[in-house]
């Protein structure tokens, strides 16, 4: 098995140019059946890799400049096999729904190619045994990410999104790169393992390694959308769906999370850098909790509903707690692509709807039975309701945060209390509260689809049909793992454990955040007065209120007034200014202009007179012979 | 090569009509004085012990290369309106400042150098038979070569002569 | 022997202005013959100086190619006459631009 890791991100690869050099010449069947085979051939290569010994594998050499090499080496240990196991697995089921989901779209070749291109990026992300290879990977599911957004290109407004994506994740980049330089001046080496092993404990605190960690947590913001490079994602929906539950949801945006888990023995040095990952992810949960209730778009609610929940993953690795971050990205990948995949079906059913003030009482309809269900399942497990998945990691991360804000024992509220604690207890209060939110507007939008009274036009009614086989069989096997997944994860995680007196606590707000929120919005949907519409459109404060919510705060405007205006303006000055006026006109028009002067003196020389030419010669000739007799004497 | 009464006559003579040669307006006269010019040379040339080359001097320049300018200027055959204008005056002053300043270069690089005293001559030196040791032995190749020369001049001499190519 | 040199860089003068001054083809051509022959003087001379024949060599090569110059001078010259009926050289300025 050693030496076939390199199969993994391989057949992906090889899936992607078959695609993409003959897809439009081979039969549809045959692009879904290369498509959807090479994940699953990957997939069940990574569970041959359970057998529980780490492998890894130098492919070849890559880099060798002086003392400086970087070769191309696959690692697989516990880290990277759950990662493995989430990426090939969930990734698989999607290829498998995108068969039915983007049947009769004139780019399927084109989609399976680029999916696969994922894929196998993705895989090299996660094998990387060093940070070089590690931002090939990363590189490369940025560029699919942008594809695959803008895979409806002939809309600029899905264009547009992609390249917002990929600029904006540039910006993190830039930050990765500069970490890995100022990590590479500090150890010497790149190489994973090599970043891991001191032992020595003058580390702690040094400048240098804070200022690394704070570089690579910009990566990581970018990539995994925390303030202030979140913008990208919620326009990031104007890409397919299977693309938003496979890229935005489950494995590319997990990304900065597993880069810091992977560097966790670097990140454990730098307390101030957890520090700031705690508070900026706390500050993002919150916050893009806070936008989604007011937001209309299904999938945009799904969106800020994944920038909320990566912002609980990156909370459970500040408080140090690396495995606890990673079992929610397991349990989130399941219900976050169910919930995605779902809405999916939704709105291949409706035909394009993606307004959820105009659906309602779906659950009514024929056809859209099976789809209720899963749907259900799904905001159920992310509310963090038990037995499913989501309220396991839920519950464990808030412990985390709980006991981190505890250092030295003591009851909540108790006296002396330090800087450090009262930081960490705010963010472990933020994180309550976004549990609450986070039932609140997944059963919001659950009402407001699948309740009520239908706002449906005819046309639409008449198109309603169940989803095919592909799409219902991914449905079922996420929706399984959404139920499932959590118990054997926490008991797995917990075997052997007693609760100690935190935990009770955070299992008892856990279980009131979530019922909570369900009630919440049972409370405020339900009933035929519409209290909201109320409080929105009567009084004032409600007016602005939910103008500012709904537009996300202004951020994006705020973004294009601060940076992107004068960067296109600073583009056109130098367009006009150097390109045209310098450039163009000085240097190239202008020598040319200035050889046209000078050869038209000098043509008239040429008067065609004889005598002028031996003349002319005879003057030559005397002044060599003068320059001569001067060396003589 | 003692100052004798021969090199001065012959240098005078020489001097004073090659300037009547670069001053005539008719072609013929000018001919006529290149001829005396020759002639003066092959004194000199005989002065210098240089008999075969004398000889040759003679036979080639005034035999040959004299008889063809006469030919060509009776062909032409013009008439003194068809000659043409010559320069004006002040451009003949001035090119004879620059040819002046030539001969004063040329001169002064030659006149402080002293040469030997004249090694003495080989007997026959000079004769026919000097200069055809010399000749076939170490200047084969460009005398061979003089021939190929003057082959190809009579050939685009022929040619470019031609009424019709 | 200095004489010599300079009576052959007189010679050359004479005959550089003759080819400079004059407009009559004719008359450029036995310029040139003068300046050759005014090299020749001066080859004649060092041959005698040295002793060496192989200045005379030497003048028999400018002999010949001064004949095989003359030669084709000519024959230029009666092809323009024939073209132009003229033998001014101010009348040549088809090179002009």
């Amino acid at each position: 098995m050693q030496n076939l890791l390199f199969l993994i991100p391989l057949l992906p690869f090889i899936g992607f140019l078959i695609n993409g050099l003959f897809g439009k010449r081979i039969s549809k069947g045959a692009v879904s059946l290369v498509g959807c085979a090479m994940p699953f051939l990957s997939f069940g290569l990574a569970m041959l890799t359970l057998k529980g010994v780490p492998l890894s594998q130098n492919v070849f050499d890559w880099i060798t400049v002086g003392s400086f090499s970087v070769s191309f080496g696959l690692k697989v240990d516990e880290l990277s096999r759950i990662m493995l196991l989430v990426v090939t697995g969930v990734g698989s089921f999607i290829h498998l729904y995108s068969i039915g989901y983007m049947k009769g779209d004139k780019g399927y070749a084109r989609y399976f190619s680029y999916l696969n291109l994922f894929m196998s990026a993705m895989l090299v992300l996660v094998m990387a045994d060093n940070l070089v290879l590690m931002f090939v990977g990363w590189d490369g599911v940025g560029l699919c990410s942008y594809l695959l957004i803008g895979f409806w290109f002939e809309d600029l407004k899905n264009a547009d999104a992609g390249k917002k994506a990929f600029i904006v994740n540039r910006v993190g980049d830039f930050g990765f790169i500069l970490g890995m330089f100022l990590l590479y001046t500090l150890f010497g080496t790149l190489n994973i393992d090599g970043l891991s092993e001191f032992s020595d404990d003058g580390w702690l605190g040094n400048t240098t390694l804070t200022v690394a960690t704070l570089l690579l947590f910009l990566g990581a913001c970018g990539k995994s959308a925390q303030i202030p490079l979140y913008v990208w994602l919620p326009d990031a929906m104007a890409g397919p769906t299977p693309v938003s539950a496979l890229i935005h949801a489950a494995t590319m945006v997990t990304a900065g999370v597993y880069m810091i888990c992977r560097l966790g023995g670097l990140f454990i040095f730098t307390p101030f850098t957890m520090d700031v990952i705690g508070v900026v992810a706390g500050a993002t949960a919150l916050y893009t909790a806070v936008i989604a209730i007011a937001q209309t778009d299904i999938k945009k609610i799904l969106a800020y509903s994944t920038i909320s929940q990566l912002g609980y993953m990156f909370m459970a690795v500040a408080a140090g707690g690396f495995d606890t971050g990673i079992f929610h990205l397991t349990t989130h990948a399941f219900f976050k692509a169910l919930l995605f995949l779902s809405a999916g079906a939704v709105i291949h059913a409706l035909n394009g709807e993606q307004d959820i003030t105009k659906m309602g009482g779906l659950r009514r309809q024929k056809g859209m039975g099976f789809i209720f269900a899963v749907f259900l399942i799904g905001a159920i497990a992310i509310s963090g309701i038990p037995p499913f998945a989501g309220f396991f990691s839920k519950d464990e991360i808030l412990t985390k945060l709980y006991t981190h804000s505890q250092l030295d024992g003591g009851v909540v509220f108790g006296p002396a209390r330090s800087v450090g604690e009262m930081l960490w207890l705010c963010i472990w209060i933020s994180a309550l509260i976004t549990a609450l939110l986070t039932a609140f507007y997944t059963f919001r939008l659950i009402f407001i689809a699948f309740f009520g009274q239908c706002n449906l036009p005819e046309d639409k009614l008449h198109h309603i049909h169940k989803p095919d086989w592909s799409m219902k069989t991914a449905l079922v096997v996420l929706a399984f793992l959404s139920i499932i997944g959590g118990i054997f994860g926490g008991a797995i995680h917990y075997k052997g454990m007693l609760p100690d007196e935190g935990h009770t606590l955070n299992l008892i707000l856990s279980l009131v955040a979530a019922f909570g929120g369900l009630l919440l919005a049972f409370i405020l949907y339900i009933p035929k007065k519409d209290w909201v519409k109320q409080f929105t459109t009567s009084t004032a404060f409600g007016r602005a209120v939910h103008k500012v919510v709904s537009n996300k705060f202004y951020v994006d405007e705020i973004y294009d007034i601060i940076i992107v205006t004068p960067l296109k303006l600073l583009a056109f000055v130098l367009w006009l200014v150097v390109d045209r006026a310098i450039i163009d006109n000085l240097f190239v028009n202008g020598s040319a202009a200035a050889s046209q002067f000078m050869s038209g003196r000098a043509r008239k020389l040429h008067t065609g007179i004889v005598n002028m030419n031996a003349i002319i010669m005879a003057i030559g000739i005397i002044l060599i012979l003068i320059y001569l007799a001067l060396r003589v004497f | 090569m003692e100052t004798n009464i021969v090199f001065i006559v012959c240098a005078v003579v020489s001097v004073v009509s090659a300037i009547l040669v670069v001053t005539r307006r008719n072609p013929v006269y000018s001919a006529l004085f290149l001829m005396l010019c020759f002639v003066a040379f092959a004194v000199l040339f005989l002065n210098l012990n240089a008999y075969f080359i004398a000889a040759m001097h003679m036979m080639v320049y005034t035999g040959a290369i004299l008889v063809l300018f006469l030919f060509v200027i009776m062909l032409l055959n013009l008439k003194k309106e068809e000659l043409g204008k010559e320069y004006g005056f002040g451009n003949k002053l001035l090119l004879s400042f620059l040819c002046m300043l030539l001969f004063t270069i040329l001169a002064a690089l030659v006149y402080g150098v002293g040469f030997a005293p004249a090694k003495s001559l080989p007997s026959r030196f000079g004769s026919i038979e000097a200069v055809g040791n010399a000749m076939f032995s170490d200047f084969v190749l460009p005398f061979e070569l003089l021939s190929v020369l003057i082959i190809v001049a009579m050939i685009g001499g022929i040619i470019l002569a031609k009424r019709k190519l | 022997m200095t004489k010599y040199i300079i009576l052959s860089a007189a010679l050359f003068s004479i005959g550089t202005f003759g080819v400079l001054a004059r407009r009559n083809i004719l008359i450029i051509i036995m310029s040139i013959e003068l300046m050759l022959n005014g090299v020749n003087i001066a080859l004649i001379a060092f041959a005698r100086q040295y002793a060496d024949t192989t200045g005379q060599v030497f003048v028999l090569m400018v002999m010949g190619v001064a004949a095989a110059e003359v030669a084709v001078g000519l024959a230029l010259l009666i092809a323009m006459f024939r073209n132009k009926k003229t033998v001014d050289t101010g009348d040549l300025t088809m090179l002009k631009e």
